[in-house]
């Protein structure tokens, strides 16, 4: 069977669903033998994400419904995350001061924080009603 | 993929007081909450260390690590610990991003954990 390059998923705005697609995430990779670390970053970049449009656009309504694209290519892995709930853009966070004593820190920028590690490019945009947020881990380096 | 969560009351003389919490599976943002809830009544007790066995922990977000992070502030206040033994490089590298939890005990073993609260123990003891 030849391995699948893309993957689309429409989704119930559940924290349960979005861990269905990380986990379908995670055969993708294994399927198309990606590293186990980058496989990891890509499952860790969908999960905080998609708790964001869970927590933050939806405020918590399983009803409502988000869409995920996943692309490999041999340059590139992109994950692109589309809902329609109130605009929100999880890069407009701000870094956390290190200097600050992690007890009196907000945890809120952890997620984003993790995101960048794992992911090259992070872009959100409003498109219409949508929330559009399309992250690149470029992978020119690696084996074919 | 789920977590399976298993809680044991230490046996053992030199960690007498700790709570071994064994997390297998995923720990997201769908199964944080079930983690937090099993961890309150825990950190209600008079129990001073908690010590996470993440040998089968594969997956951690920051869900999971908020969850680890109110542990640690209230075992700290009571001058107790949070430790973390057998974590995987994927685990690990999620904790070394964040830098999130500092004065957390990480060990590669249990041994290494014996003889870190064995040692505690006697500076604590001398001490008073």
């Amino acid at each position: 069977m030849m391995p699948q390059k893309t993957l689309k998923l429409d989704l119930r705005a559940s924290p349960e669903e979005l861990m269905r697609s990380v986990a379908l995430l995670e055969s993708f990779g294994r399927e198309n033998q990606f590293d186990e670390k980058l496989t990891f970053g890509l499952m860790l970049a969908l999960e905080e994400c998609g708790a964001n449009v869970i927590h933050h656009a939806y405020q918590d309504r399983p009803q409502e419904r988000f869409c995920v694209r996943f692309e490999a290519t041999d340059e590139q892995l992109t994950i692109e995350i589309r809902d329609t709930g109130s605009p929100f853009d999880p890069t407009a966070a701000r870094l956390e001061n290190p200097d600050i004593d992690p007890d009196d820190r907000a945890p809120g920028g952890w997620g984003i924080q993790l995101v960048r590690r794992y992911m090259d490019d992070i872009v959100y945009r409003r498109d219409g009603n949508e929330n559009v947020l399309r992250m690149v881990k470029r992978v020119a380096n690696s084996s074919t | 993929m789920p977590l399976e969560i298993k809680i044991k009351q230490s046996l053992d003389a030199a960690n007498r007081g700790a709570v071994t919490v064994e997390l297998a599976g995923s720990l997201d943002t769908a199964t944080a909450p079930e983690l937090e809830r099993q961890l309150a009544p825990i950190l209600d007790t008079a129990v001073t260390d908690l010590i996470f066995d993440l040998a089968d922990l594969k997956f951690l977000s920051s869900a999971g690590l908020r969850v680890f992070a109110t542990a640690r502030k209230r075992l700290k206040e009571r001058g107790g610990q949070a430790s973390f033994i057998h974590m995987q490089p994927q685990i690990h590298e999620v904790f070394e991003i964040i830098k999130a939890l500092p004065g957390i005990g990480v060990f590669k073993s249990l041994a290494e954990m014996d003889d870190y609260l064995t040692a505690r123990q006697r500076r604590h003891t001398e001490g008073s």
